[in-house]
């Protein structure tokens, strides 16, 4: 029978398969960037899950939550994933998934292709989060200070 | 009820048409989504979606949905939905949710608002994404939880959900009252469910009430939610039909836990408490009441942005006063094995991209209460130890 080869393929998997910190680049420095309209200048790293969850729909002072992401899969998107919020991108598409396929998304994230793209979304869009490299921002004041 | 459901997409429509004049794309976002889902079961004993003994491929699920921010304060969302499990289901497409959502008043921290149209039922930790297989840890649900064999009335619903959403920097909560009437209650599975067989006579569904709180603490590392229901269900004999016509009514309870240990472990557990009732089916099925019970412990892993693993202990019992079958047994002359089940679940997800999931688990089983009988017609040819290899392929975008 096939059980028993399935069983050790199981365990192999869990061995070999080993914690891997260093299988995600660690460079360049994804950071997270904010309409002035909106988002505070400074989050912790569990408000900013809180909020990439989709999970808070309006900023305190009362201006809707947008939430602004480079395409999923994107090196960008993984790289944003697993240095702000330490997670895998899979854990964050599940948190998002089962939003929208419970009928209880709002479809307040808007996929963008481009890291000129995300910066003009953000800047012309009151309320916008979103997140780019480091090295793409010439007006470094939309920076939002994730505490690790 | 597809009259009410063409209202609502005639609701929408208008919506729709009004919310052009809104400039913003995000404001105006409308989002299209899907998934396609092919399993393989090999089971050594008994069969489990199909004739899973000699290996089955009778398990796909086919998922097109859309969801339409309107405007501010309104949205609508839909999902059609095509599923095969052996015996169990066909395949046949179906509305899985189709709702109009409107906010009633939001505050800095708090949205209240109501889902009209057919709302998917919000047990535990999956039941509202259940078919959706890359929101499942894995392949099958825990049975004690998220019955498979008399899955019918527990998907969807058409009513109302009234819900408050609050939160803080780092946690939220959410409350939903919910009147509606359960989809899926007069069908030969949830009859087998019921009452022990498929009987000439049908069933019918009234306005069920619930209630479903749900809470995040330590920065949503600790998720804790809480789902009870009343649901009324009343029996219309048939020709030439022994039973009477009769009363069944369900009170019923989910509690939920999970912890992120780390933000690679979580463990979550679960509970399933449940009393039904029955009245006035006459001689041959006497006035009683009987209490399932199911709960479980799972830890999931995520080695890696590739990899995670699943380990699970899951119980189920279909009447918690007569654990081993023994009663059961001297009644009905039917094996004891159909009364529990005790899964040993072992799993591993590979995300080969952020579209394409491979998944393989393996399950060591003592009993056979969460086997669908649709695909075991005869309780005498099972097996009370048993062991299941899973796999399955999905794709979402």
């Amino acid at each position: 029978m096939i059980f028993k080869p399935a069983l050790i393929l199981f365990a192999a998997i869990s061995f070999v398969a080993t914690p891997q910190a260093a299988d995600l680049p660690k460079d360049p420095i994804i950071s997270v960037i904010g309409n002035p309209l909106g988002p505070p200048k400074r989050l912790s790293r569990a408000e900013a899950r809180l909020i990439f969850s989709a999970n808070i729909k309006t900023w305190p002072n009362g201006t809707p939550v947008s939430i602004v992401s480079m395409k999923r899969g994107s090196l960008e998107r993984s790289r944003f994933s697993h240095q702000v919020l330490n997670l895998y991108e899979y854990q964050l598409d599940r948190c998002l998934q089962r939003k929208i396929y419970s009928g209880h998304g709002d479809g307040n994230i808007l996929f963008v292709n481009s890291p000129k793209e995300m910066i003009g979304v953000v800047e012309s869009t009151p309320g916008a989060i979103g997140y780019v490299e480091e090295t793409y921002l010439v007006d470094r004041r939309a920076i939002i200070e994730v505490a690790q | 009820m597809m009259t009410p459901l063409r209202i609502l997409f005639a609701i929408g429509s208008c919506l729709s048409l009004s919310a052009h004049a809104e400039d913003s794309a995000i404001l105006s976002g409308s989002q299209l989504y899907g998934f396609v889902t092919q399993g393989y079961i090999k089971t050594d004993y008994n069969n489990f979606y199909g004739n899973s003994q000699k290996g089955s491929f009778d398990f796909r699920e086919l998922g097109i949905g859309v969801n339409n921010k309107i405007n501010d304060t309104a949205r609508i969302s839909g999902l059609y939905l095509s599923r095969r499990a052996g015996e169990a289901d066909d395949g046949h497409g179906r509305i899985d949710h189709l709702l109009a959502d409107f906010t009633l008043a939001k505050s800095k921290n708090s949205t209240t608002g109501i889902k009209i149209g057919r709302n998917k039922i919000p047990f535990g930790l999956y039941n509202d994404t259940r078919d959706v297989a890359s929101t499942r840890p894995s392949i099958l649900l825990p049975q004690s939880i998220y019955y498979d064999h008399s899955r019918k009335f527990l998907i969807n619903a058409d009513g109302i959900d009234l819900y408050h959403e609050s939160w803080d920097e780092v946690d939220y909560s959410r409350i939903h009252l919910l009147l509606e009437k359960p989809n899926g209650v007069d069908n030969p599975q949830t009859e087998n469910f019921y009452l022990g067989a498929n009987w000439p006579g049908s069933l019918k569904s009234g306005m069920a009430k619930g209630v479903r709180w749900l809470k995040t603490f330590n920065g949503e590392r600790t998720k804790a939610s809480l789902f009870a229901a009343h649901l009324p269900i009343s029996y219309e004999p048939g020709q030439f039909d022994p039973l009477g016509k009769g009363d069944i009514t369900t009170n019923v309870s989910w509690w939920s836990l999970s912890h992120d240990v780390t933000p690679r472990l979580q463990v979550s557990g679960e509970m399933f408490l449940t009393r039904i009732s029955y009245k006035n089916f006459g001689p041959f099925f006497p006035d009683r009441s009987i209490f399932p019970l199911g709960y479980y412990v799972q830890g999931i892993y995520s080695i890696s942005d590739k990899w995670e693993v699943l380990g699970r202990y899951d119980i189920s019992y279909k009447n918690k006063h007569d654990k081993n079958g023994d009663t059961w047994n001297a009644m009905t002359g039917l094996p004891k094995h159909n009364m529990f089940a005790k899964d040993l679940t072992v799993g591993v997800n590979y995300h080969y991209s952020q579209n394409l999931m491979l998944s393989a688990e393996m399950h060591f089983v003592d009993g056979t209460a969460y086997l669908p009988t649709t695909d075991n017609p005869n309780p005498f040819e099972t097996n009370q130890r048993w062991k299941m290899l899973a796999t399955q392929v999905t794709y979402n975008f």
